[in-house]
């Protein structure tokens, strides 16, 4: 029996620690007089016990880890993290600069992005557990962002078919002809748009459903968490932007270098605005290091037509423009957040237990 | 009426808060004896763990439906032990419930017996 309430004292660990100072002592005591009223009546009512103390006690713990961080959110002007969410938040970003880096050994690159990976799954499973505090929203944004491409990008292209081959849709065909210039930045944004139209969709999803409410509230106190996941999932667009390229070692790294500093500086940020012009300016000089790279290293690529001789001042624009289209594209996307801002604000009602 | 609309905004109930605001009308208690209180007016249906109930207690403490008072059964003898109390509002809350459960049986009731005649 004494093992028993050992292993409850563990389980009772995992609380968070404003709770465990306020119920711990107690819930043992209690745990501990239930057990001995159980093992009157045998094993089976012991066994019970057990259960349903095992059964219950993941969804309490994290439901009082989702309503500390709404106390939080009550009693400070700004999110923060400590150093290790500051450490936990960069994980992230290296991950977009790991691949096709011919200069490491295959094996060294699969370790490390495999284990940057697996990395990054589990502090955000910590941050899902935890009420997925400040540090873990870049994070949430990587994974929603590649969930998000992986299946709306389908339907999406499955949709401007169906548009473009009936009704009205006729007209505007000349809109999805490859390589013109309107097809090419609708493309380009209709990745970041189904990520803006899942935000959207789980924003209002928080702020109808009550286990929800307390995200939905932080949102609302500062839109730019928002901007923040859509920012967590920018990586993907360095990543995207460098396919078939050679030799974009340095300023892949140097752009995910920025892309990070970015996120520390919004981290130990104290205002909105602070925290806006850090990703403004963090983005866009990833983007532009982006770009400026795309630019110098077009001569040394090894693609048809481009050895042997000069290369045409259209065709270096032809590889920067949709990187600068990308980058409009986000930050409207980042930006879209404020739009919360019009909204009227929230009754301050707890949610029922 | 601001107190109604916020009163009704709070219903229907959980039945794990009901059973403990219920296990509270007739006097304080403490965790365990709510626990078997609550499983008493449930007719054994609802067994609470230590995790929902005590989840269930802060949150009615935050929401201040309860208060902590000492414990009357303690005499003042063994170490302190918490026990809980309904507030006034907790208290009209329960009233509140309580008349939205009746309004539902007799609904129900009503409509039985029109099927009959």
């Amino acid at each position: 029996m004494s093992v028993i309430v050992w292993v409850y004292t563990l389980l009772l660990r995992l609380y968070p620690p404003r709770f465990r100072a306020e119920f711990e002592a107690e819930m043992q005591s209690v745990l501990a007089a239930e057990m001995a009223g159980a093992a009157k009546r045998g094993m089976a009512a012991v066994a019970g016990v057990c259960w349903r103390e095992l059964r219950d006690a993941p969804v309490a713990i994290i439901r009082e880890y989702w309503n500390e961080r709404s106390l939080v959110m009550n009693t400070q002007s700004l999110e923060r993290a400590s150093w290790w969410g500051v450490l936990a938040t960069l994980v992230a970003f290296p991950l977009a600069a790991i691949p096709r880096r011919e200069e490491l050994p295959q094996i060294v690159q699969f370790a490390a992005f495999y284990g940057l990976f697996g990395l990054t799954i589990v502090l955000l499973m910590i941050g899902v557990v935890k009420g997925l505090p400040v540090w873990s929203l870049p994070s949430a944004g990587l994974f929603l962002a590649v969930f998000t491409f992986w299946l709306g990008f389908q339907d999406l292209r499955k949709f401007t078919s169906w548009v473009v081959s009936t009704g009205p849709g006729k007209y505007f065909v000349w809109l999805y002809l490859p390589y013109h210039p309107i097809s090419q930045i609708i493309n380009s944004g209709s990745l970041w748009l189904t990520l803006l139209a899942v935000l959207i969709t789980l924003t209002a999803a928080a702020a109808i459903l009550p286990p929800l409410r307390s995200l939905y509230r932080r949102f609302r106190r500062d839109w730019t968490l928002l901007s923040f996941i859509v920012y967590g999932a920018s990586p993907i667009s360095l990543f995207l932007t460098f396919d078939e390229y050679k030799h974009e070692g340095l300023y892949a790294a140097a752009s995910v270098l920025l892309l990070a500093v970015g996120a520390w500086l919004y981290l130990w940020s104290t205002f909105r605005w602070q925290r806006w012009l850090v990703l403004f300016t963090a983005f866009t000089m990833a983007m532009a290091t982006v770009a400026a790279g795309k630019w110098l290293i077009l001569p040394v690529q090894d693609w048809p037509g481009l050895q042997g001789k000069p290369i045409p001042e259209v065709r270096y624009w032809f590889e920067v423009l949709p990187t600068m289209v990308e980058w409009g594209w986000i930050m409207i996307v980042m930006a879209a957040p404020a739009l919360l801002m019009l909204l009227p604000r929230p009754r301050q009602v707890s949610d029922s237990p | 009426m601001a107190d109604s609309i916020d009163i009704q905004s709070n219903l229907p109930l959980t039945e794990a808060t009901f059973f403990i605001l219920l296990s509270l009308a007739p006097e304080p208690r403490h965790g365990y004896a709510i626990m078997k209180d609550v499983q008493t007016l449930s007719e054994g249906r609802i067994l609470l763990s230590t995790s929902t109930l005590y989840s269930a207690l802060k949150r009615l403490l935050e929401q201040r439906w309860i208060k902590r008072v000492e414990d009357p059964a303690e005499n003042g003898t063994a170490r302190e032990r918490k026990a809980y109390a309904l507030t006034e509002q907790g208290r009209r809350i329960l009233k509140a419930e309580l008349a939205r459960l009746k309004k539902l049986v007799s609904t129900a009731q009503l409509r039985a017996v029109e099927d009959q005649a």
